[in-house]
């Protein structure tokens, strides 16, 4: 039997599947989105980057960074911290639902602590429990806010405050996630490091900066030249083995500086919808509890 | 059902092979000096992560240049080029025909080393296009889909010309691989890098891309190469043409889908559904296994050690590789071995292992018969493997344990990144820069015997001509084959 027609259809009706599932979907569902006013920023976000960091991002691609470097922070869940923010005028019965809150409180620190408003008064409570705390307060004139605390190694390392979505990258095109952690996360880097100069130690000569560290030096960024009179002052305060020599210093060319633009561009440093967090400047316990589903 | 054994006589088998003679020395020949470049890269890569300043003034000879060069070096140079080159050959040999258009061929096959050459000169030069296995900046891009349309056009047609109407298990692979390498590189190249789509989308696309160039196009040629070439040598027809069908449509319509691992930040449905896939893919690949085990099993003596050793190292690898994935792919464990050595250990075993190792095989065990010629030293081929097979496994193993150690410290957010680094990354970079070096060896080994063969082939074909041997009606046809070459 000549089996080639039914093999030519079957092949043809997988492709058509295949296609359908990881081409046309995703575009289906994320093709449109764009950018949106996040209330805490109060503008659009995100916006693009300016042309430096446009430049240097050429600059990241090129090099190929993103072979030992990830731009994504995962997170596993969250949790909530209660705040009092105020304890309003029926200082007594704040106290009781404080300790009805906290049952670890004796009366003397729930006291103290509804002195001290705003102040924390229970950390890290699932959203059942949170709500709960929430409708204690309810009517009782205090002000208590939820604030989301996002949780995963990746947050707990200190590499950004929340996870990162998909439309913290609508403008990077090529996008450059990776899939490496041989050096860190990426994501957060300009909030994390921002200082000029020590990226620019980083790039010359990483144990400049980092003892034993495995990234390799990027010497081709800095131009080596004689000093002319005056000391150029952009040249890197290099000492000891790394010094160039006697009568030389190293100056960074235009790409190591739109490098480090484009490096201090990256911040994920404000909430939106899909992966939001710590909101301190809550103002009322209503508003908060839309912002406990929110995060759901 | 044996596609083998045939009614054609000795001297009709060699009419075959013979119009296949230059054609697959050409490809064979640049396929093991692309291994070669690739296995240089991934060398100089590797010893970058110990020496920061190993290289370090030039542009060009990045880490992050030298990994997608060397990938894609072994992918488009070696793999993809070998395995043309062997799924013609099992085209002809089970369909029964003779090469249809070899002066096209040679087209398509110069055009693709070009395209190769641009493309990974492209890659250092600092075009490349930073998405995995497609990093080749967009000019090389159309010249590699130009030489594939010749390419496989012929294989189609070769394949359309068979004499003999029933298709063995092998055959289907083979077919379903010509259609779906043009479908997935057109269709990723116009979207990622022609009017690329925006944001996570590129991501899924190129995971998409991945997987099915990794399951789907190679790994259906290194499965072609296990079905054809295991029951030849231990004499024996497939245990179960059932089963290998079985395993065939599973791999097909949910290959594509396997390999991305959840927890990235894409949506979340493309975790799960490629979780569900990677665990199809697995139980296929048992499936597969199964029935080569029991054509094993019942065999008679195996006719040739060494070409034997390829293809288990190439099952296993393979195998081991799909049930790895499909438990990476669990949430939990990906929790850990997200973004870590791990991965790319997973691509040592998919791509030297199971790939490479066919290829290897097929490398080995066809290119006398087609040149007419032997190799010359066996001894050779015996150090080649070893190096390969100790090198491949060294580098996976290093790989594979040190990203689990890797991803256990990521996961551990009291241990400072410097103790990551250097308890779970730098130990294992360094076992596997040894692994490395012993592949390039290996490759090296392989460049040698092939040149040997070739050298021994063409001048064999001149004395002929010269007519210092007999059989002149031999030497004319070779010659005029090297004369349109």
């Amino acid at each position: 039997m000549n089996q080639g027609p039914t093999l030519f259809l079957g092949v043809l009706c997988a492709m058509a599947v295949s296609w359908i599932g990881f081409v046309m979907l995703p575009q289906v569902q994320l093709g449109s989105q764009s950018t949106r006013v996040v209330k805490e920023l109060g503008r659009h976000y995100p916006s693009p980057r300016g042309g430096l960091a446009e430049r240097g991002k050429d600059v990241y691609r090129a090099a190929g960074c993103a072979s030992c470097h990830t731009q994504q922070i995962r997170q596993t869940g969250f949790e909530f911290d209660m705040v009092l923010n105020d304890a309003g005028d029926f200082t007594n019965s704040v106290i009781a639902l404080v300790q009805q809150a906290n049952r670890s409180l004796s009366e003397q620190e729930a006291t103290d602590l509804v002195a001290k408003a705003p102040i924390t008064i229970r950390e890290g409570v699932k959203k059942e429990m949170a709500d709960h705390i929430l409708k204690l307060f309810k009517d009782s004139g205090a002000k208590v806010a939820a604030n989301i605390r996002p949780l995963g190694p990746d947050i707990e390392r200190g590499w950004g405050p929340r996870q990162t979505v998909g439309l913290d990258y609508l403008y990077d095109q090529p996008l450059l996630l990776g899939n490496q952690r041989i050096g860190p996360d990426l994501a957060n880097v300009g909030s994390r490091l921002t200082d000029r100069e020590w990226h620019l130690l980083h790039l010359y000569h990483p144990h400049t900066v980092v003892a034993g560290s495995i990234m390799p030096a990027y010497p081709y960024l800095f131009e080596t030249q004689e000093i002319d009179g005056e000391p150029s002052p952009d040249a890197l305060p290099l000492e000891g083995e790394f010094a160039p020599a006697e009568g030389m210093e190293v100056v960074p060319k235009p790409e190591a500086n739109s490098l480090v633009d484009y490096l201090l561009s990256l911040r994920i440093d404000n909430p939106v919808f899909e992966a939001p967090y710590l909101f301190t400047q809550a103002e009322s316990s209503e508003d908060n509890n839309s912002e406990t589903e929110q995060a759901q | 059902m044996d596609a083998n054994q045939s009614s054609k006589s000795p001297s009709d088998w060699s009419d075959i092979d013979r119009s296949y003679r230059f054609p697959t020395l050409f490809l064979a020949s640049k396929a093991v000096t692309w291994l070669l470049l690739g296995s240089i890269f991934s060398l100089i890569a590797s010893i970058k992560m110990h020496s920061p300043t190993f290289l370090a003034s030039c542009s060009w000879v990045t880490y992050g240049t030298m990994v997608p060069a060397a990938l894609n070096a072994v992918v488009y140079g070696f793999a993809l080029q070998a395995g043309f080159a062997a799924l013609l050959w099992m085209t002809m040999r089970m369909g029964q025909v003779k090469l249809v258009a070899p002066g096209y061929l040679y087209i398509g096959a110069t055009l693709w080393n070009i395209g190769v050459l641009v493309g990974i000169v492209g890659i250092m030069a600092g075009h490349s296009t930073g998405m995995a296995y497609l990093e080749m900046p967009g000019y090389a891009l159309p010249m590699l889909f130009a030489a594939y349309t010749l390419i496989g056009g012929i294989a189609l047609v070769t394949f359309h010309k068979r004499q003999v109407r029933d298709l063995y298990p092998s055959q289907w692979f083979i077919f379903a691989a010509l259609f779906w390498f043009p479908w997935i590189f057109s269709a990723a190249s116009c979207l990622l890098v022609g009017s690329p789509v925006r944001g996570v989308t590129q991501v899924v696309i190129d995971g998409w891309y991945a997987s099915g160039l990794n399951v789907v196009v190679l790994g259906f040629i290194g499965i072609a190469l296990l079905q054809y070439l295991i029951p030849k040598l231990a004499k024996r027809d497939l245990y179960n043409g059932y089963l290998s069908m079985f395993a065939f449509w599973v791999l097909l319509i949910f290959g594509s889908f396997a390999g991305i691992l959840p927890g990235q930040t894409l949506p979340s449905w493309v975790g799960a559904l490629s979780t569900v896939c990677s665990v199809f893919v697995a139980f296929a690949w048992i499936v597969l296994a199964y029935n080569i085990y029991r054509t094993i099993e019942g065999g008679g003596a195996k006719s040739d050690a060494l070409g034997i050793k390829f293809l288990y190292l190439s099952l296993a690898s393979g195998l081991a590789a799909a049930l790895l994935t499909a438990w990476a792919s669990r949430e939990t464990i990906a929790e850990v071995v997200q973004f870590t050595l791990f991965l790319p250990g997973l691509k040592w075993l998919q791509l030297y292992g199971f790939v490479g190792a066919g290829l290897l095989a097929a490398i080995y065990l066809f290119l006398p018969k087609v040149s007419g010629t032997q190799w010359s030293s066996p001894g050779r081929w015996t150090a080649t493997f070893w190096t390969y097979a100790v090198g491949v496994l060294l580098v996976a193993v290093a790989f594979l344990f040190g990203g689990w150690k890797h991803g256990k410290g990521l996961t551990n957010p009291d241990m400072p990144f410097m103790d990551i680094v250097r308890g779970g990354i730098a130990p294992f970079i360094r076992m596997s820069t040894v692994g490395e070096l012993l592949v390039t060896i290996a490759a090296l080994l392989l460049v040698w015997n092939v040149s040997c063969l070739f050298w021994r082939t063409y001048s064999g074909c001149l004395l002929n001509c010269c007519g210092l041997a007999g059989q002149g009606g031999d030497s004319g046809k070779s010659q005029s084959k090297k004369g349109s070459k």
